[in-house]
């Protein structure tokens, strides 16, 4: 039973905030939706300590009959689903807890609506974590994408808040269509739609066939994850509100794309082109997005680009055939992504949403050191440096790689090193060096109340725990998803952690010690940092190009072919006709009939002298023609039919 | 059951009466006596619903028999099988929430005698269409409910209201003399076949029509049935006549009139002329894609909201005409529901549009931008309802769009590739559609007081939502409707392998 509790206390919450938001308030619903959360956090671990060892099946009802195959809604808890419940619902509920402080400058003016939205989320993502058949996934998957979309468009009276909530919805929209069809593809293979069946029956399928409904799912997965090439919406979706940035990035959303693919993985198993795919979408993304981080200069985007980065990694993992180490970087990622998303978002609300690029920051650690704190634990573990917990499960990845391909592994490395250095040249631009804020923004800077700092003190707390535990823990994860147990490479984790620390070195020389002038850097090497800025102007195609494009051709087909060919067609037909008439009325009419008329009737004015009798009623004559012409008609079709 | 209550008749015959309760009362009353006029039909639907036995629905039940001319084998033949029930309680609820959302609309002040008997009127004839399974009789209803429409665009609609109500008078009615022509030919052929004049959907159903002939029959219906649709390239009536007509006509209109040429597109030509059906299938599938993608196209581009909405519409029929000629379980199951739900989220969209004038008296798509979000729980329902519409699962078009690519893939990989893409771009424009009304950056100070939705128009919109999350949700119950009729479609009429 606490199964359904997981699922349905989100959907309770976002339900009772729908309809008594107003009355029960902005500050309310957020403590209401925080403590929704808490609670799920709860059950869910009271679940998965069962369901840890022997999966929990809860079958609902009847939903669809399609082709001898009745569709039920139904969860599933296994290892899998229960851990990455329990850290969606513990990430999501500091998560939710740090909004309530977040969005104080807001409330007065319909604020219930983001814990709404917020519970929404939630529920969503739980609904693909835990349903047990592929159309739940996708039901959970559109809830996920729709939430998004509210909440990346919360800050509505923003251009660019509302055209990224468009461009989030359009890209995953294409996506979606994707995912759908790949599941329809499933169900055409497997003739269930059932996950655990179809675990059961992986081998007997066509393996051509099941290639290309993996590769349509992981399309779904694409679009879903940020990947390249429907990667544009992702830092763009960073107008919306922090928090909503911390969840979309630490353990919604983004990550379903991952976890689908691991839910799956034994029938993406089966189709090694499919894991070759992934491997070559993951590190593109990963290459293009941490070059884009590197050049970028806004606060969030930044971080976004990291996730990005990240998510490409745990790509590479899954497709090199480290399901448990892509899982268990999901994980790490979650904790150490919200924490830096958290802290960012502390130094956003101290400026009071003025400021977001770092270049106009500068030396905050003094005011606000509890972010500082935080924003450093989770770059250090961004960056993979020992013993935080993102060097664990990046390391175990890398070495992967290095197992899967030699240019993989080098690729893995560069990027980790690309990493190193982008996070931390925020977190020096941000809180270290000169006060260059000072110019720009009026007031004094104060570290954030303590709504915002307990959750982001709990987060890295779990963040260093998890770490100094790192090994034990990932042993135990790997062990439990029933991943492929790896112990350390030394020689991968000492050439990881050399680059990382040179990386956070280069930081650090570049824009604290200031060895070169970091802005005239940026003047010279123009033409490649904006290259890396636009992630190789594949926005710049889909808006200007593509979106455009589609725009214009509407406009255009509109004009000539309705407008233009069918309507002009058509009023053609109407005036032609009526002055076809109009020549008929003068020439036929006038000049012929009426002279006959006149003539027959000045005749029968004389022929009437004589025979007055001969009267008729007008309604006789009507129905005498109407008869004949039935009569006629009918004979027509008949005479027609008999030559058939 | 010894004693069969007359359900159909008696629904047809309601509003007919109440219309001319209409005419003897002062016109003060009038709206409540079309309230109460089609409040006691949909009620009486409802009670036929409970009565209809379920587990037989491919058999026309609540059958009545009434003969007009006997010469001719003309007979007032009423009945429902699945199919017909289904698209009759949708026409008694459109009709109730059309008169509902009249009573609150602001638009509608003079001649509401008049207004009201045209609504009540064309509920009535709307019925006779979905119920009738005499020829005949189904073109003389499918006729008579031009007129009552023709004056409601014509004298409550807007600016261009009679260059439009002429428009879809003269598409529809040129259209309807091939019906005619088909009409009158079929039974010829019946006659000189069987010996005996006979305009009976049943006994039609047995002839052997020779394969060239057949194809000529499916057309003539086809033209007529295409027109009023609307597939692309005969749709360009229907963006004017909805771009001018009052807000409750609209709805009436997309809502149930629509339905009309779809439902006859399943009963008729698919029933009539399977085999032309099965021959001409590839080309309607591909004139159906043709028609999602244009009226997609064009939809985005719109200036004018109702148009807008109307252009949507027609890609949405684009869907009902694909999936119905895929001539698959599926396929037909996905038409029909489709059919139903966008009769119900066309009429949801019909009425934001129609409030959002009643508040801003604009239908220009750039001024009313960001409009509905001072409005929250306006704004809800429109995202329900627009969201419903693109197809998100949890709404009502899901499963339509969904079970449309389930039986594309039954044919091949290929063209369900092109029903996907056709899909998304179908689903694009309800997103521009929502980003404009809801998103969009709002200067103006003053139109922060905005009344949100309430009383009568907050009714009609909820008579509206909640089927559209009961389609959504709980699908299979409107499955079970029409599950047995298309079975047999499929099983003896088509003679498909199953």
């Amino acid at each position: 039973m606490e199964g359904l509790f997981v699922i349905l206390t989100p959907l309770i919450a976002f339900l009772i905030i729908l309809a008594f938001g107003r009355k029960i308030g902005d500050l309310g619903s957020g403590i209401l939706a925080s403590v929704a959360a808490g609670l799920t956090t709860i059950f869910s671990l009271v679940v998965t300590l069962k369901a840890i060892h022997n999966p929990i099946h809860i079958k609902l009802y009847n939903f669809l009959p399609i082709d001898n195959y009745t569709l039920q809604i139904g969860f599933y808890f296994d290892s899998l689903s229960s851990i990455m419940t329990l850290v969606v619902t513990f990430v999501a509920t500091l998560i939710f807890i740090y909004s309530i402080g977040y969005m104080k400058d807001e409330f007065g003016t319909w604020t219930f609506k983001f814990y709404a939205y917020l519970s929404l989320f939630l529920f969503a993502m739980l609904l693909i974590v835990l349903s047990d058949n592929l159309l739940g996934i996708f039901f959970g998957w559109e809830g996920v994408g729709l939430a998004s979309y509210l909440l990346i468009g919360y800050y509505h009276k923003q251009k660019k808040a509302t055209n990224a909530s468009f461009e989030a919805f359009v890209m995953n929209r294409i996506g979606d269509w994707l995912f759908i069809f790949g599941i329809i593809y499933t169900f055409y293979l497997f003739g269930t739609l059932d996950i655990v069946d179809i675990f059961a029956k992986v081998e007997s399928v066509d393996k051509y066939a099941l290639g290309i409904a993996t590769m349509l799912l992981f399309g779904g997965a694409v679009g879903k994850s940020g990947q390249f090439p429907l990667h544009t919406w992702l830092p763009n979706a960073m107008a919306g509100p922090t928090p909503v940035s911390a969840l979309l990035h630490a353990a919604t959303m983004v990550a379903a794309g991952v976890y689908m693919v691991a839910r799956l993985y034994p029938v993406f198993e089966a189709t090694p082109q499919t894991l070759k795919l992934i491997v070559v979408i993951g590190a593109v993304t990963m290459t293009m997005a941490a070059l884009a981080g590197a050049v970028h200069s806004d606060i969030k985007k930044i971080i976004a680009f990291s996730t990005m980065s990240q998510l490409g990694y745990m790509f590479v993992a899954l497709g090199v055939g480290d399901e448990g180490g892509a899982m268990f970087h999901l994980t790490t990622h979650a904790f150490f992504k919200a924490l830096l998303f958290l802290s960012a978002g502390a130094v956003i609300t101290a400026f009071h949403h003025h400021l977001y690029d770092i270049f106009k920051m500068g030396g905050l650690k003094k005011y606000m050191p509890v972010s500082y704190v935080a924003f450093m634990i989770g770059a250090l573990s961004l960056a993979g440096v020992v013993p935080f917990s993102g060097f664990w499960s990046k390391d175990r990845i890398i070495a992967s790689m290095y197992e899967w391909s030699g240019v993989l592994g080098v690729i893995g490395t560069i990027v980790a090193f690309i990493t190193a250095y982008y996070s931390f040249r925020e977190g020096f631009l941000v809180f270290h060096g000169q006060e260059r804020w000072r110019e720009h923004y009026g007031k004094e800077v104060k570290e954030v109340e303590g709504v915002m700092t307990v959750p982001m003190g709990l987060l890295g707390f779990v963040t260093v725990l998890s770490g100094i535990f790192g090994l034990w823990l990932e042993h135990w994860y790997v062990g439990v998803i029933g991943g492929e147990e790896k112990g350390i490479h030394l020689s991968v984790a000492v050439v990881s952690l050399g680059v990382a620390v040179l990386g956070i070195w280069l930081a650090y020389a570049v824009y604290v010690k200031e060895v070169i002038d970091y802005r005239k850097a940026y003047g010279a090497l123009k033409a490649i940092h904006t290259t890396f800025k636009e992630q190789f102007f594949t926005e710049k195609l889909y808006h200007n190009i593509l979106a455009g494009g589609y725009m214009q051709a509407s406009r255009y087909s509109f004009k000539f072919i309705d407008r233009g060919i069918i309507d002009g067609f058509i009023n053609a037909l109407y005036k032609n006709f009526f002055s076809f008439v109009r020549f008929l009325w003068k020439n036929l009419d006038i000049k012929i009939i009426d002279l006959i008329i006149h003539e027959s009737v000045l005749t029968a004015f004389r022929v009437g002298k004589i025979s007055r009798q001969l009267q008729t009623g007008l309604l006789n004559h009507y129905i005498l023609f109407l008869t004949i012409g039935v009569v006629v008609i009918l004979g027509i079709m008949l005479y027609i039919l008999d030559r058939l | 059951m010894s004693f069969e209550f007359p359900f159909i008749s008696v629904s047809i015959a309601i509003p007919i009466v109440f219309s001319f309760l209409i005419l003897l009362f002062k016109e003060k009353f009038a709206k409540y006596i079309a309230l109460l006029g089609t409040g006691l039909t949909f009620l009486v639907s409802v009670i036929a619903l409970t009565w209809f036995d379920f587990s037989k629905t491919d058999v026309v039940q609540f059958y009545e028999e009434y003969t007009i001319l006997k010469e001719l084998g003309v007979k007032l033949s009423l009945g429902a099988d699945g199919l017909s029930l289904l698209m009759y309680i949708l026409t008694t609820l459109v009709s109730l929430v059309a008169v509902i959302w009249s009573i609150g609309d602001e638009k509608i002040k003079t001649r509401l005698k008049e207004y009201y008997i045209a609504f009540l009127l064309t509920e009535s004839f709307v019925i006779g269409v979905f119920t009738t399974f005499d020829l005949i009789v189904f073109y003389v209803f499918y006729e008579l409910t031009l007129l009552p429409m023709l004056f409601v665009i014509g004298i409550w609609g807007y600016k261009l209201r009679l260059y439009s109500a002429y428009k879809f008078f003269v598409y529809i009615f040129i259209s309807s003399l091939f019906l005619l022509l088909g009409i009158a030919s079929l039974s010829v052929f019946h006659f000189k076949e069987k010996g005996n004049f006979t305009f009976n959907y049943f006994e039609l159903l047995n002839l052997n029509i020779p394969n060239g002939f057949e194809i000529f029959l499916f057309l003539l219906f086809f033209i007529a049935f295409a027109v009023k649709t609307p597939i692309v390239p005969f749709h360009t009536w229907l963006p004017d006549a909805h771009g001018e007509a009052p807000t409750a006509g609209s709805v009436v209109l997309a809502a149930i009139l629509l339905k009309m040429g779809t439902y006859a597109l399943v009963r008729f030509n698919i029933g009539l002329f399977p085999e032309a059906a099965t021959t001409l299938a590839p080309y309607l599938v591909a004139l159906g894609i043709y028609s999602i993608i244009m009226a997609s196209w064009m939809t985005i581009s719109q200036t004018n909201i109702k148009r807008f909405v109307a252009y949507s519409s027609v890609s949405h029929m684009g869907f009902v005409v694909t999936a119905m000629f895929l001539l698959t379980m599926e396929g037909l199951r996905a038409s029909v529901i489709e059919m139903f739900a966008h009769g119900l989220t066309s009429a949801g969209l019909f009425m934001v549009a129609g409030f959002v004038y009643n508040r801003l008296h604009t239908f220009n798509f750039s001024s009313l931008r960001g409009a509905i979000k001072f409005m929250p729980l306006f704004a809800t329902i429109t995202a329900a309802i627009a969201f419903a519409a693109m197809g998100l699962p949890g709404g009502s078009s899901f499963w339509g769009k969904f079970l449309t690519v389930v039986a594309a893939r039954e044919y091949s990989t290929a063209l369900a590739l092109v029903v996907i893409v056709a899909a998304f771009f179908s689903g694009a424009y309800v997103l521009y559609f929502m980003k404009t009304l809801y998103l969009d950056v709002r200067e103006e100070g003053i139109l922060m007081h905005f009344r949100d939705v309430n009383g009568y128009a907050l009714m009609a919109f909820l008579m509206i939502v909640i089927p559209v999350i009961l389609v959504g949700f709980v699908p299979f119950i409107f499955f079970a409707f029409y599950e047995g009729v298309i079975e047999h479609l499929l099983k003896y009429i088509l003679k498909l392998p199953f």
